[in-house]
């Protein structure tokens, strides 16, 4: 590869997609337009979900005045729940009292404040009214009354709250004023209850620059994934999608170039296009925020983002905008023409948006595990970014997998670029129709079949999905989600097209080595997965998985605890992943791609962005072992192997304190035998690929990997 | 030179049925200063055969030699032998003419005087000057195929492939295509050109193969061809020859 040659064809790619102005609306003119549109549909939102929070109850503590008299009458009468304080903790109101004090009026100390805000969270408070000693007398004897009022703007709950105390607090005040004018209607005390009772002005506990950051923290890593993408898109499909269609792609493939030159050339292109774009929308965005905050008035909200947290997002979108475009590039080499490559724009938007999604939700942070999670990853390192206090490891794994994911992706396009059937594909004879779905002529399940099976066990483990409060609920809800969910679906499938069950299953006797060796591989990957758990993310929290298998576990007898963790799952879910999936992809896109796109569904089944990264891996060994044994059995006792390793431990107290206390060692060990096992299982020669059922007439699965230099 | 000796290209396509025999084990020699016509109606194989030859494909068996570099061993030189253009290769249309000669150029690695130089002269042989700054989509479809012809012959290569030249383009700029590609024999070079043009082969070539199915049917100077037929056309030889195929598949 020499690097003036993609540094030429970049440059020309470049000038060519600045001429194009469809790439160019697209890509940077349009987001630029939008960001008006954007801001006032997402104050409608706001409102939308606020109103949803109005008609909730928030707690609130309520000091200086008895919960049971008038003024908690008229708090419950906005949907407030008034609260003594002392019932939670007998020194708790005298705690707030102490750290309004400390606070006083100073705007600065942002130190009592934390812990306030922190204090209130902790016993769940959306926030709290402290009436000084004679509130209600002073009121009533139309004198001066204070009351401190605390509220976290950065809270949705304690915003709404707020809102709801400001109302009680005057219709309490009108309703003294009345009694009042009945009874001393001199003109004087009028004017002087005017300003009673006085409020003092309410304490924040969210430092200046955290409400700016909050109100953009959530959004803004999302948006940069979503630039990134755009800004990626367009020009990736018109570079090679486009190219091949206006023919201009052949005279580059005679000219003196490798493929990995011209991929690179226009990676390089397309990557450039797709930094800048993210840059210039963040730049205006910064600017239509600002300007929104300029008109919400001075002193509400700051926007003044501390400048490493600017080059932390700079640095981070480098390899953002670089996964990007390598994705963009590989799947839009695969159309055959600009339109359908805007086609492949959907699933890959469907596929990045979940994972940027999970990062809005309220209790993920940034952590070692989450960090290796692609996307995910960006959104939660701009969030923690700007909300401060964020842990450098984490940051660091977050960037690092990113830089090795966009690598990855670039090697993907680079081999994608190389195949034949790729590149000199044509738009007829090539498209979706019927005979796409016919099962193929060795009787295997064709990919659509493999997608169709996987998707509809996800539908069916949501819709069978209940509430899983009870033992029982959680015992019911295990077998239905592996046996109908997860197992059915292929099964009927595959009896429904009438496919070679042999094959498409893998039914086949391991030998007896390669049976002990797939125990070893499942205990030593089990080893090595926890091993990396408990030394990356020491934060983990608990998952809805575990409290399943809590609620199991105190349910059903030891013997059958073992069983449902050890057995069914691993026939299940290899039936699926291994069995049909696998074979459905096998034949079209060899057995690398395969494996690879097989765990990786195996680990979106199980709904867990921490078990992500672990399950894929799983997934990946379990693949292997299938392909290299050709037997279906050998991957389930794997598999087997390492959920008895977790199933076991919680009887056996011994194994289960090796378990859960792992030294580097006995890691590294894992890993050395892990290593020497998947040796093994390289050095089996595969049983022969499944034929055609027409003797004449063989599959020839190495002409697609052919390959140009 | 081209030689090509055994070539066999197996496609893996579902809806043939799984492997299909694009190219047939052929063999044949394009000398320098001929024309070699490669015949064939549609689906012959004759794109498969010329993409191989331009090291664009891999050849599941047999060897291609171009200038008598093995183009499997060396596809970066053989390339640099190889002027390649098809009646559907496109420009790229936001580049100017000297742009898209000057890019072309570069990626084979001419050095900035001489390709300059030769830019010029690419622009005066073809009449393209008036137009040497406008972007190639606003040219005329005869403008447009001057420019690829320009680009396929900028780094002056001794071997020239044309794949269906004339497909798709009006009468006229058929022509001016025909007449450059004479023109290349006249300056010595070898050129190989596929069609299923009739009078396009008896105008241009000097040697024919005809290819059916993947397979060569015949080979031979023209001449040669007509003589042992006993026609006056190549037309009838080809129909001929066509006809006893389809009739009696198992004597090819």
């Amino acid at each position: 590869m020499r690097n003036r040659t993609v540094q030429l064809i970049a440059k020309k790619e470049l000038v060519d997609t600045l001429r194009d102005r469809r790439t160019l609306f697209i890509a940077l003119l349009l987001p630029l337009l939008l960001y008006p549109a954007l801001l006032l549909g997402l104050t409608g939102i706001i409102g939308a979900t606020q109103r949803n929070l109005a008609s909730d109850e928030q707690r609130i503590l309520l000091d200086g005045v008895d919960t049971a008299s008038e003024l908690g009458d008229l708090l419950r009468a906005q949907k407030l729940e008034p609260v003594a304080g002392d019932s939670d903790d007998a020194i708790l109101p005298q705690r707030v009292a102490e750290l309004l004090a400390d606070i006083g009026h100073d705007e600065k100390n942002d130190g009592a404040r934390g812990q306030l805000r922190l204090l209130l969270k902790k016993h769940s408070y959306a926030g709290a009214i402290v009436c000084d000693p004679g509130f209600v007398a002073n009121l009533g004897a139309s004198k001066r009354a204070f009351v401190s009022l605390v509220f976290d703007s950065t809270d949705e709950a304690s915003k709404v709250a707020r809102g709801k105390v400001a109302r009680a607090l005057k219709a309490f005040a009108d309703a003294r004023r009345s009694e009042l004018k009945g009874r001393l209607p001199s003109q004087l005390d009028l004017i002087q209850f005017a300003e009673a009772p006085v409020q003092r002005k309410p304490i924040e506990l969210a430092s200046l620059s955290q409400r700016g950051a909050y109100s953009f923290a959530p959004m803004l890593g999302l948006l940069i994934v979503v630039m990134a993408l755009t800004g990626a898109f367009y020009p990736a499909v018109d570079l090679a999608a486009g190219e091949k269609e206006r023919g201009t792609l052949e005279t580059l493939l005679v000219a003196p170039v490798t493929r990995q030159e011209i991929v690179l050339g226009k990676f390089v292109a397309i990557w450039i296009i797709a930094i800048v774009t993210a840059l210039l929308n963040l730049f205006v965005m910064g600017i239509t925020f600002s300007k929104l905050a300029g008109m919400m008035g001075t002193g509400k909200i700051a926007f003044d983002l501390p400048a490493s947290a600017v080059v932390i997002v700079s640095v981070i979108l480098i390899p953002t905008a670089a996964l990007f475009s390598a994705i963009a590039l590989a799947l839009s080499s695969f159309a055959t023409s600009y339109k359908e490559g805007q086609h492949y724009m959907s699933p890959l938007f469907l596929a990045a948006m979940p994972l940027a999604m999970v990062a809005l939700l309220p209790n993920i942070e940034l952590g070692y595990g989450i960090a290796l999670v692609p996307v995910a990853n960006v959104v939660l390192l701009v969030k923690s970014m700007l909300l401060g206090g964020h842990a450098m490891g984490p940051a660091l794994v977050a960037t690092g997998a990113m830089v090795v994911y966009a690598g990855l992706a670039i090697a993907a396009a680079v081999s994608i670029f190389k195949r034949e059937s790729v590149l000199f594909r044509t738009g007829a004879g090539r498209g979706f129709d019927a005979s796409s779905l016919r099962a193929s002529r060795a009787g295997l399940p064709v990919p659509a079949h493999g997608l169709l099976a996987f998707f509809s066990t996800l539908a069916l483990m949501f819709f069978l999905s209940g509430k899983v409060a009870t033992s029982a609920a959680a015992v019911r809800g295990f077998f239905l989600t592996q046996f109908v969910a997860v197992l059915l679906p292929c099964v009927l499938l595959a009896k429904k097209l009438k496919l070679n069950l042999k094959a498409t299953f893998a039914l086949r006797m391991p030998r007896p080595s390669q049976a002990l060796m797939a125990i070893v591989a499942g205990v030593s990957s089990v080893l090595v997965v926890i091993g990396l758990y408990v030394g990356f993310m020491p934060e983990r929290q608990e998952t809805g998985f575990e409290e399943i298998i809590k609620l199991l576990f105190a349910e059903v007898p030891p013997w059958l605890f073992v069983v449902m963790l050890a057995v069914i799952p691993p026939v299940c879910e290899e039936t699926l992943c291994r069995g049909f999936v696998l074979s459905s992809l096998r034949e079209r896109f060899g057995v690398r791609t395969a494996v690879i796109v097989s765990a990786l569904l195996f680990a979106a089944l199980h709904l867990d962005v921490y078990r992500l990264p672990s399950t894929f891996l799983a997934g990946i060994v379990l693949g292997f072992i299938l392909v290299r044994t050709g037997s279906l059995l050998a991957s389930i006792l794997c598999h087997a192997a390492f959920n008895g390793v977790v199933a076991v431990a919680n009887y056996w107290p011994w194994l289960a304190t090796r378990v859960e206390a792992l030294d580097g060692v006995t890691v590294g060990c894992a890993a050395v035998v892990l290593s020497l096992v998947l040796v093994f299982f390289a050095r089996q020669v595969p049983p022969p690929a499944p034929v055609a059922s027409d003797p004449a007439d063989p599959v020839d699965l190495g002409e697609t990997s052919s390959t140009v230099h | 030179m081209i030689e090509a000796n055994g070539l066999t290209k197996i496609f893996f396509d579902p809806k043939r049925g799984g492997e299909f025999r694009a190219v047939d084990s052929i063999s044949f020699r394009c000398e320098p200063g001929r024309i070699f016509g490669l015949l064939g109606p549609n689906g012959a194989g004759k794109t498969t055969t010329l993409r191989i030859l331009s090291t664009s494909l891999v050849p599941t068996a047999g060897q291609v030699f171009v200038g008598g570099i093995d183009v499997a061993v060396h596809p970066a030189q053989a390339r640099q032998q190889l002027g390649f253009c098809t009646g559907t290769t496109g420009v790229y249309e936001r580049l100017s003419p000297r742009e898209m000669i000057e890019y072309f150029g570069r990626l084979y690695g001419m050095d900035e005087d001489s390709l300059a130089a030769r830019a010029h002269e690419l622009l005066d042989l073809f009449g393209l000057r008036p137009y040497e700054k406008t972007a190639c989509g606003k040219l005329s479809a005869g403008n447009r195929q001057k420019v690829s012809l320009a680009r396929t012959i900028v780094h002056d290569p001794p071997v020239l492939i044309f794949d269906e030249p004339t497909t798709s383009l009006d009468i006229l700029v058929a022509r001016t295509v025909m007449e450059f590609i004479a023109d290349c024999r006249a300056r010595g070079r070898t050129v190989i050109l596929s069609t299923h043009i009739m009078s396009e082969v008896e105008k241009l070539c000097d040697d024919v193969a005809m290819l059916h199915h993947g397979k060569i049917l015949l080979q031979g100077s023209v001449e040669q061809v007509l003589a042992e037929a006993g026609v006056n056309s190549i037309e009838d030889v080809f129909f001929e020859h066509i006809d006893r195929c389809e009739t009696e598949p198992s004597s090819s």
